[in-house]
């Protein structure tokens, strides 16, 4: 019974903290529960797609694919060349996504085989993968782009003629996917100045009485996050989606029962590529503006931190550890600077403590997981001597 | 890139039309002659493994396709309005100018205002005023810009009747 229970706490300790620390977090905060919604709404929106894309090779049993930053560099890449051409809304987002497709499927594949060559430590060499790649990214957009690949538009080139400023506005597709089918939640108070303040109804308006003020639902981008999730569900069911489990539980036996190994371990990262290049382009699309040489950077270790702190373990996760953990990691990034200023008067140590829990919180996690799979060895190994007292 | 593309259009056009084929049914039998060659192809082991490269290189062309249509509608030009004298026509003392039904540029002589617009085509509605404001003569014209990125419209000469009212957009 207390071992059942140390187990129940052992594999959901990280979600338990951060919920405590958001317990005592939010009421230091003073924000309102409409305020927080709407922000969390809107991070979900943003940040689910990347974080989802992550779902697959972990199934496959790759780890955690700090990789997926490669995908988002393509992504980028697609922004840069519809921000050149002038393309705006809807078939600027799926131009971007067609553009970034194919240069995602070419990393994706290198990635694949790199990783083949390093079976076993996919995770720290897809970490250093993406630093190299990202020298690469950086030559074509610093030094290639305005040269030899064509980029006409003063905006976008530096003062010398060529490489891409650091800071490109995507005026054009912002909030374009959030906004697609403007939704709002009103009280029915906030609901008469909602309307005079946006001058026109937007197309779908739910009225509940206990929310304060009104809430904007970036419908699309939710609609787009479901079909994403429906999609992981059918694919688990597939063939392909049974071999990457069965490649997950143990490759040698998969590779005995006829199971192309490799192959299988390369689509899915690819696949995982490809989904975070679109990741990125909605979390883009959501931010407005395009951080050329580090917007990529931050995004394979924001989407695994929200993963683990979700309740994720390296070899296990769910659609549910993805949006438990978006929810609990912006939560702390919403409440914690102002927990933090109002608690101690300094906005700055509320965000060093955000900084320190969520980035420990993968240290966490990863020792957690070495030190589970150390415990289910010995039980394993106990089990063979016949002898429950290890004596 | 819209001349490149009217002109391939055009040596398209003029080949088929030795055999008194227009261009609408060329590609209607080149799309039948591949589907024909797909049927044939999936009957014969021989040509499975064509076969899958055949549907790679429909799916790809379908993507560029795609592509090269999301770039024609999805395109923003900035239309450049210029009220100023050009070719013997003189600028009008006050013209209202509005793009597809949108909010009125007001334009006194020599005056240059910018709107932007979303799409190959827009209607272009000009309303020349006189000095006391009434309305002395109105102008509708839809302007289809392919696949150029800006232009400027001169209005003393899209008003006078002349077809030469787009000129280079400035750098």
């Amino acid at each position: 019974m207390i071992r059942r229970l140390f187990d129940i706490i052992a594999n959901n300790a990280v979600p338990a903290v951060f919920i405590i620390i958001s317990a005592f977090a939010i009421p230091l905060s003073g924000y309102s529960a409409s305020y927080l919604i709407q922000e969390l709404l809107t991070r979900i929106g943003r940040n689910s797609f990347l974080i989802l894309s992550l779902l697959i090779p972990i199934m496959a049993g790759m780890g955690l694919n700090f990789g997926m930053v490669l995908g988002a560099m393509a992504g980028q890449i697609g922004l840069l060349f519809i921000c050149d051409w002038g393309i705006v809304g809807i078939p600027g987002i799926v131009l971007a996504c067609l553009i970034g497709t194919p240069i995602a499927i070419i990393l994706g594949i290198f990635c694949g085989h790199v990783l083949n060559r390093a079976k076993g430590r996919e995770m720290v060499t897809s970490y250093i993968l993406g630093f190299f790649i990202n020298g690469v990214y950086q030559m074509v957009v610093l030094y290639l782009m305005g040269w030899i690949i064509p980029i006409t538009n003063p905006a976008l080139l530096l003062s010398r003629g060529y490489g891409v400023r650091n800071a490109v506005s995507l005026l054009g597709i912002r909030g374009i996917l959030d906004n697609l089918i403007p939704t709002v939640i009103t009280g029915t108070q906030g609901a008469g100045q909602f309307f005079n303040a946006q001058g026109g109804n937007p197309f779908i308006l739910l009225q509940i009485p206990l929310i304060d003020g009104s809430i904007r639902i970036p419908l699309a981008t939710l609609i787009v996050i479901a079909l994403f999730c429906v999609f992981i569900i059918w694919f688990r069911k597939t063939k392909l989606g049974q071999d990457m489990r069965a490649i997950g539980q143990n490759q040698a036996v998969s590779d005995s029962a006829g199971i192309p190994v490799n192959r299988t371990r390369i689509i899915a990262i690819v696949i995982s590529t490809v989904l975070a290049c679109y990741g990125q382009i909605i979390y883009l699309q959501n931010m407005g503006t395009l951080n050329t040489y580090n917007s990529h950077d931050q995004a394979g270790m924001f989407s695994i931190a929200a993963l683990l702190i979700g309740g994720a373990s390296v070899s296990r996760a769910s659609i549910a550890n993805v949006f438990l953990g978006v929810i609990l990691f912006h939560l702390m990034f919403i409440v914690a600077p102002v927990a933090g200023k109002n608690l101690i008067g300094d906005a700055q140590i509320g965000e060093y403590f955000r900084v320190f829990v969520s980035y420990g919180i993968i240290a966490i996690a990863l020792v957690l997981h070495a030190w589970k799979r150390n415990r289910e060895r010995e039980a394993a190994r106990r089990s063979l001597r016949g002898n429950k007292g290890g004596e | 890139m819209s001349a490149i593309f009217n002109e391939y259009c055009e040596i398209l056009t003029e080949f088929l039309a030795q055999w008194g084929i227009s261009l609408e049914l060329g590609l209607l039998i080149a799309a039948l002659i591949l589907w024909l060659l797909l049927y044939i192809g999936r009957g014969l082991a021989f040509f499975r493994f064509l076969m899958r490269w055949y549907q790679r290189l429909i799916i790809l062309a379908g993507l560029i396709a795609l592509g090269f249509w999301l770039f024609y509608i999805g395109r923003e030009h900035k239309i450049y309005l210029d009220n100023k004298a050009m070719n013997d026509y003189k600028p009008f003392e006050q013209v209202n100018v509005s793009i597809n039904g949108g909010t009125s540029a007001e334009l006194m002589a020599r005056d240059r205002d910018l709107r932007k617009v979303v799409g190959p085509e827009f209607e272009l509605k000009a309303e020349v005023l006189d000095d006391n404001g009434e309305i002395v003569s109105t102008v509708t014209k839809t302007i289809n810009l392919g696949f150029s990125k800006d232009i400027m419209i001169n209005l003393p000469v899209l008003v006078g009747g002349s077809g030469d009212f787009i000129v280079p957009a400035p750098r």
